[in-house]
């Protein structure tokens, strides 16, 4: 039997047409840069990027083939056969490259009816992304400070349900789930006894994400809103003491904002053209009124937050025909970031590629994307090394 | 000094376990009583292996309800009531060769995700049902082997700690409503803590399954730490205490679920399928459920440590006799199924102290399960409950305050859950 190494040297060699030699020296090109050419940028890696290798070789642009249950919910009616997808995912920041970020995470897409066939329950999806150094990290300061990565990362717990009321429209609703931290602190110091009672609850909150997509044979057009999650806190502590003289302190409040993912809307598709697979996405974040912060330390003082700019994002990826190539298959993308932030207008550019190797029913993927200024000094890169495989019940 | 009271000289909090761990999971793990042969989409929480008898795919969903109440000397003084969405999934497939099955199992309180106060002066706190229930669950697993034959199974429940710290640097203006010379930050990380749940079983004789289960310890832990440097004044620079620092490290240990052994053995009968599980809960190695902490401060000369009392926990043996009915025919309604069970279970505390208390309990539990008259077009329907009657107990504290005082608790769980395959 023929090793799948020795297969790509041979095609290498001998079955690649100019063009498809040329793509594979971008690709390749691009890849090494990314390599030699690391660190940094802010906001949480699964909405800005995504988590898994194909989402981050395609910059989260929509293909007919699954695996992008973090950036596009609909991404469930891909799928014929039950799957599971595991992934580890780094990103590295250049502004600290010291304190690099890593997710482990894994996703189920629960096919329940198969594609194209009208179902009102047609799909249901689970996605877990953890970050390496905990759950989620809460930073925030009464003075102006530059957020450390990894109180940009947080938990992310992802359930999709999908419907599809017509055989070319898919439906999906996706919720994310987080916690925050409520409570109080009550003080009394007495020489006869401390008396203290400490209230300290998690309540979840959640993020609902809603998307539609119209897809015929060969493309498919999709849009997409994701609703703005916050993570804020306000624990008052009230204390007093009796000895040695009777004194009240006054009412603390500790007031802030430890994470927001701000809203988002998006309109994306792709389409086929001689044995390519183009694909496309135009993503807004809408500006927001707070931003990660501590807010004020009475219940009375406001310190007011910085905003949070308006963002655009434009992305188009390729798939080269694969015929070629079975059975490796490669993606690779190019965007620009939009940022209006005041006084100026800020622009960065991105770059993705994946690589994914298909053996048996499972397959093994490679993907990254970089962020760059426009000087082109890079600002964070983000890699995610995934495998996914079918889970059927045995005959 | 002042700043001293500032953050967290706790008094005791006793928060401990989880709704698996007490109760079970599903309706008809309340009535079953026994958490090894249950149902197999429950197992993910409890019994790993026990997963290779889910056949088909199956997700299930329900709801669940319990109320207890504590009596001392005959006066009811607390009642709790905790709710929650609760329910699981399996998947079967095949993997290395052998049959594999992954499993989900979840429970959702309404309220939050975990709930943790210090002790109010309410007296006694008897921890099996007081805030026990109450916390979030999330449990997944993965069983191996030949169905009929063998299995093992791992897992891991899941849970966050907590590590924070509040600084505060400037003036802490003491009649003031703002603070315009204080600056603060904070620093909180919650980190994800696991509980490695193992199991494995044999089929010792046709119809004798024997299964035995260990599940680790686990437990919440939190560090805050204030940490203030600056003066205290009553008006802006008008310090009446200058550089002052206070650094106050607390910790706190709550939701402890302790390390258990269950061992079960099952029979089929022509009519059903009975078991006898025996638990050994080892409380007693536990970290003490009771808060510690340190206040150093330019004010004193020696730092202020408040350490725990001794563990006034100890390890306690459950015993319990469960049966499951095959399938009853009822056309044209469809079939059922009947779930019930027995439990006793020793008390999990000491009786010479009154910081923690627990009776001798006996839980009874009953339930059915339906399955309409089309297995494929509606989801299986449970309903279950659970009594739990706690014997009334002496308990002789060397606390003065308390001395010897009688004591019992009683409660009940009520469930409905509802099942697709596919």
């Amino acid at each position: 039997m023929e090793r799948p190494l020795s297969k790509v040297s041979s095609w290498i060699a001998t079955g690649l047409t100019i063009r498809a030699k040329a793509e594979l020296c971008l690709i390749g090109g691009v890849f090494i840069w990314l390599i030699v050419a690391p660190p940094p940028a802010a906001a949480s890696t699964s909405s800005e990027f995504g988590l898994s290798p194909q989402e981050l070789g395609r910059l989260q642009t929509p293909y007919s083939e699954g695996n992008q249950l973090f950036s596009h919910p609909t991404a469930l009616a891909d799928y014929e056969t039950l799957t599971l997808q595991g992934f580890l995912t780094g990103r590295y920041f250049s502004s600290k490259p010291e304190e690099p970020t890593a997710h482990m995470g894994a996703a189920i897409y629960i096919p329940l009816a198969s594609p194209h066939q009208s179902a009102w329950l047609a799909g249901l999806g689970f996605g877990l992304g953890n970050p390496v150094h905990g759950l989620f990290r809460a930073m925030g300061s009464t003075t102006p400070t530059t957020p450390e990565p990894q109180s940009t990362e947080s938990l992310d717990l992802r359930t999709t349900l999908n419907s599809r009321p017509h055989p070319n429209l898919d439906l999906a609703i996706g919720l994310r789930s987080l916690a925050k931290l409520v409570g109080s602190i009550d003080v009394t110091v007495a020489d006869a006894g401390n008396q203290t009672f400490v209230i300290n609850r998690l309540l979840t909150t959640y993020r609902a994400e809603l998307e539609a997509r119209w897809s015929a044979e060969t493309w498919a057009i999709q849009l997409g809103y994701r609703d703005r999650l916050v993570i804020d806190y306000d624990v008052p502590i009230q204390a007093s003491l009796e000895d040695p003289v009777p004194l009240d302190l006054p009412l603390l409040s500790i007031r802030g904002v430890a994470f927001i993912d701000p809203r988002t809307a998006w309109v994306a598709g792709y389409s086929q053209y001689s044995r390519h697979t183009f694909g496309w996405q135009l993503r807004v974040r809408l500006s927001d009124a707070e931003n990660v912060g501590l807010s004020g330390l009475t219940p009375s003082e406001t310190r007011p937050l910085p905003n949070l700019p308006r963002e655009w994002l434009a992305t188009v990826s390729v798939q080269p025909d694969g015929a070629s190539i079975v059975p490796f298959r490669l993606n690779h993308a190019y965007g620009v970031r939009l940022i209006e932030r005041e006084p100026e207008l800020e622009v960065a550019l991105r770059t993705g590629i994946s690589a994914e190797y298909q053996f048996d029913q499972q397959s093994l993927a490679l993907g990254c994307s970089v962020e760059v200024k426009l000087n082109l000094t890079p600002t964070t890169l983000v890699c995610s090394l995934g495998v996914d495989t079918p889970w059927e019940p045995p005959q | 000094m002042i700043l001293s009271s500032a953050f967290l000289i706790l008094t005791p909090t006793e928060v401990l376990g989880s709704k698996p761990d007490t109760l079970g999971i599903s309706a008809s793990g309340l009535g079953h009583v026994n958490s090894l042969s249950s149902k197999p989409w429950t197992l993910a929480a409890t019994h790993p292996s026990g997963l290779l008898d889910c056949r088909r795919r199956i997700i299930a969903q329900g709801y669940s309800l319990s109320h207890f109440q504590k009596q001392i000397e005959e006066t009811t003084v607390k009642s709790q009531s905790t709710r929650g969405f609760e329910g699981g999934l399996c998947l079967p497939s095949r993997l290395f060769n052998l049959d594999a099955v992954l499993g989900l199992t979840w429970f959702l309180p309404d309220e939050h995700i975990t709930s943790l106060r210090t002790r109010s002066p309410r007296g006694p706190m008897m921890i099996f049902f007081e805030d026990r229930l109450d916390r979030l669950v999330v449990a997944s697993s993965l069983a191996l082997g030949e169905r009929d034959l063998w299995g093992i199974g791992l897992g891991l429940e899941h849970l966050a700690i907590t590590r924070g710290t509040v600084a505060l640097r400037g003036e802490l203006l003491l009649d003031e409503l703002e603070q315009p010379n204080l600056e603060g930050s904070i620093d909180f990380l919650f980190g994800g803590k696991r509980r490695v749940l193992a199991s494995a079983w044999v089929n010792i004789a046709p119809g004798l399954k024997w299964s035995l289960a260990y599940a680790s310890a686990l437990g919440l832990t939190i560090d805050l730490d204030l940490d203030f440097a600056g003066d205290v004044s009553s008006e802006p620079d008008a310090p009446l205490l200058e550089d002052v620092s206070l650094v106050l490290a607390s910790h706190l240990y709550a939701y402890g679920t302790p390390p258990r052994w269950t061992s079960n053995i099952q029979y089929e009968t022509g009519v059903g399928a009975v078991s006898l599980e025996l638990s050994w809960v080892q409380w007693g190695v536990l970290e003490v459920p009771l808060p510690t902490s340190t206040v150093s401060t330019s004010l004193r000369e020696e730092p202020v440590d408040e350490s725990s009392v001794s563990n006034p926990m100890r390890s306690s043996l459950n015993i319990g006799l469960a049966f499951s009915s095959e399938f009853i025919d009822t056309e044209p309604f469809g079939r059922v199924r009947i779930h019930t069970g027995v439990r006793y279970e020793e008390p999990i505390t000491l009786r010479d102290q009154a910081i923690l208390i627990d009776a001798p309990k006996l839980h009874t539990g009953i339930a059915i399960e339906y399955i309409g008259t089309s297995n494929n077009a509606w989801p299986t329907l449970s309903v279950g409950g659970r009594y739990i009657h706690g014997f009334q107990t002496l308990q002789d504290s060397n606390d003065p305050n308390y001395g010897m005082f009688r004591f019992g608790l009683s409660g009940y769980a009520l469930q409905s859950d509802l099942e697709w395959s596919w």
